[in-house]
């Protein structure tokens, strides 16, 4: 049942999203321009990638609040390097920022089994601090747009050189997760990561995996985006990192880890990017389509929650019985 | 103070395998325990920067110092019994600050208790609601605080459309100083020994700190997680309207921009002071004092002539070593990685 449940929601979420298209392409005129679509595709790409990088962390049980920090302080390492040598130093100078925090979130959370949240915070706050560092106090900006404007120009109408990148990204993930050992792996160290060490899997390599992943992938989104808008602003990303969680969630990856597939992610990016360009097409306030996303992210958690329980409850009542029992039918007291 | 719960019984039998524990190994276990590291390098920061900064000894000073620790601290404070009962931390601390200062400079012209105790209420009322939620619905408390500030400011962008509130009325009355000490501190010495009084003597304090030490082992005693998850939501969030009710009255307005890095100041006052994000260690107490030792910090830097990102930076690295202080010092081989 349970089961059924979570390889359900992946298949929800997709629902939800092509219902969404068809009624915002039946409500909103011009929804279907390849304008329009090209627009759309481009801030699915954005979020996809992100909202990827964050799902491997939470396949594996953790959370990465510091692509808050990591996404701006690569776009302005990019632009400010970029527009002093060459862009492409500056791209791979963000990048390799991005790769060391990403390293050092990993590591600190394997080595000192820290909640990796904490030490997230930490590391989005140092993330933050640099960021206003490279700044210096003023907007960096890229006087050669013409590299930006190349970077989103349509490809094929829909794509452009941009969202390729971030959907290369994001396939490449949804590849790993699926059909290696490493994606196992992180599954494996997600769900129990006690077991999963004493069968041998090396616990702290997976988290270092996805936490490296985790800090690329925004670092890629960081720089494209910093490229694209030939600007960078420093100061942490918190809305960004809502909506990727939002996406996350909402394609049913279990925040208590291991349960989720990376494609349910990316259909709650394509349901928030959908929704979020249909209602800005009609005309509605930004304020209220965040408030609909946050309403969406706690109705989906609510659900989440309960139904966690009863697959907890279920587990617990197997371990001490001992007696293989159907999970979420056994009845156990306690209100836990 | 915080060794009562917070040392378990393989610590002491590491150290003193004696019943009686020489002054030594007593003395060994307390440079081992995280919140007795940080009070010592308070202190030693204070005592240093007495001598090396000019301008740090004084008055002055002083009254600046405590007024900038003064809000976070309250706030840090109701965060810490979130933290103690295990549910991490919260991340609509900043946006509750933002809609109370706002909710404080709209309500003044009713007086300026009337506009505290409104910012109080909703802070209680927000606090509470997500406590629920993470205590009896049991949803994960990052995301549901990540939702509710998301909710708390899209709310405020609606009613305020972005517009700067102006309070119309006196609140000079909390600004006013007591021999010298600004209100706003005698606010926050009431509202830490309010939070250590509730930790540390009454029965609800000590199931908090048994239920974020092991939420198994409590419920097998019998008591029930969700009332006291959502007490501890619901005092943080008091504390966090109180807070930006203070703020409001500090500012004169509210706006949805204020108090923004409140919450992470917060967050790491908790985690600065000891207080384990694993839960069921430390007390509002050590959040009390990581609030100190940040503002003190922030105050050196400033007055050294550091930047706002280096600040940040220094920041940043102190969480990032308090938290592998705390995590390196419980590192037990036979819980490694166990639950949250």
């Amino acid at each position: 049942m349970i089961s059924l449940y979570w390889n359900f929601r992946v298949r929800l979420a997709w629902g939800l999203v092509l219902l969404a298209v068809v009624a915002f392409a039946v409500m909103a005129p011009g929804f279907l321009s390849v304008s329009n679509v090209h627009a759309l595709v481009q801030s699915f790409a954005a979020l996809g990638v992100l909202a990827v990088g964050l799902s491997l962390t939470m396949i594996a049980g953790e959370f990465d609040l510091s692509i808050a920090g990591v996404v701006p302080l690569t776009a302005l390492i990019t632009i400010a390097v970029g527009q002093s040598t060459s862009l492409v130093v500056g791209v791979v100078l963000g990048l390799l920022v991005a790769l060391a925090f990403g390293l050092l979130n990993g590591w600190l959370t394997a080595r000192f089994s820290i909640p990796a949240l904490a030490v997230t915070v930490g590391t989005m706050v140092l993330t933050t601090g640099l960021g206003h560092a490279v700044a210096g106090g003023e907007v960096v900006t890229l006087t050669d747009f013409g590299i930006g404007l190349s970077l989103d120009a349509p490809v094929a109408g829909i794509l452009s050189i941009h969202s390729i990148v971030e959907l290369g990204l994001v396939v490449a993930a949804v590849f790993v997760m699926a059909r290696t050992w490493t994606g196992l792996t992180i599954y494996s160290v997600g769900s129990d990561p006690a077991r999963s060490a004493a069968s041998g899997l090396s616990v702290s390599r997976a988290m270092v995996t996805v936490f490296v992943a985790s800090a690329l992938f925004a670092g890629v989104a960081g720089a494209l985006q910093g490229i694209s808008l030939a600007a960078a602003t420093p100061g942490a990303d918190l809305d960004t990192v809502l909506q990727a969680a939002t996406a996350v969630i909402v394609g049913g990856v279990a925040l208590s880890g291991g349960k989720g597939k990376v494609l349910g992610a990316i259909a709650g990016a394509a349901l928030l990017s959908v929704v979020g360009n249909g209602l800005s097409l009609i005309g509605t306030p930004t304020a209220v389509v965040q408030l609909a996303n946050a309403a969406i992210l706690l109705v989906v958690v609510v659900t989440d929650g309960t139904l966690t329980r009863l697959v907890r409850r279920g587990a617990e009542n197997a371990a001490t019985t001992l007696v293989p029992a159907p999970a979420a039918t056994t009845p156990q007291g306690g209100s836990s | 103070m915080t060794a009562e719960l917070g040392s378990p019984p393989t610590a002491d039998t590491r150290t003193a395998p004696t019943r009686t524990p020489s002054t030594i190994s007593r003395l060994r276990h307390a440079l081992t325990d995280g919140a007795v590291i940080i009070r010592l390098v308070t202190v030693l920061i204070f005592v240093v920067a007495s001598i090396a900064v000019p301008q740090f000894a004084t008055g002055e000073n002083f009254q600046t110092l405590l007024q900038s620790v003064a809000l976070i601290g309250i706030a840090a404070v109701g965060l810490s019994l979130i933290t103690i009962v295990g549910r991490l931390f919260s991340l609509s601390v900043s946006a509750t600050i933002a809609i109370s200062a706002i909710l404080f400079a709209a309500t003044l012209r009713w007086g300026p208790w009337t506009a505290l105790l409104v910012s109080a209420l909703f802070g209680l009322l927000s606090g509470a609601v997500q406590g629920v939620l993470v205590g009896r619905w049991r949803t994960d408390p990052i995301v549901t605080t990540i939702a509710f500030a998301a909710i708390m400011l899209g709310l405020g962008q609606l009613f305020t459309e972005g517009r700067n509130i102006r309070g119309d009325g006196d609140a000079t009355v909390f600004g006013s100083t007591v021999l010298g000490i600004p209100g706003q501190v005698f606010a926050f010495l009431l509202a830490t020994v309010v939070a250590w009084w509730l930790h540390r003597y009454t029965v609800r304090g000590r199931v908090l700190s048994l239920i974020g030490l092991n939420e198994k082992a409590a419920l097998v005693s019998g008591l029930r997680s969700w009332p006291i998850v959502v007490l501890a939501f619901g005092v943080a969030g008091l504390f966090a309207g109180v807070a930006g009710g203070l703020l409001g009255a500090q500012s004169g307005q509210g706006n949805l921009g204020l108090g923004a890095a409140f919450g992470f100041d917060a967050i790491t006052a908790v985690v600065v002071g000891g207080v384990s994000v694993k839960g069921g260690r430390g007390s509002p107490f050590d959040a009390a004092v990581g609030a100190l030792l940040v503002g003190l910090l922030g105050n050196v830097l400033i007055l050294a002539g550091l930047s706002y990102e280096t600040q940040l930076i220094v920041k940043g690295v102190l969480v990032l070593g308090a938290v592998v202080l705390a995590g390196a010092t419980a590192l037990d081989p036979t819980t490694r990685r166990g639950g949250r």
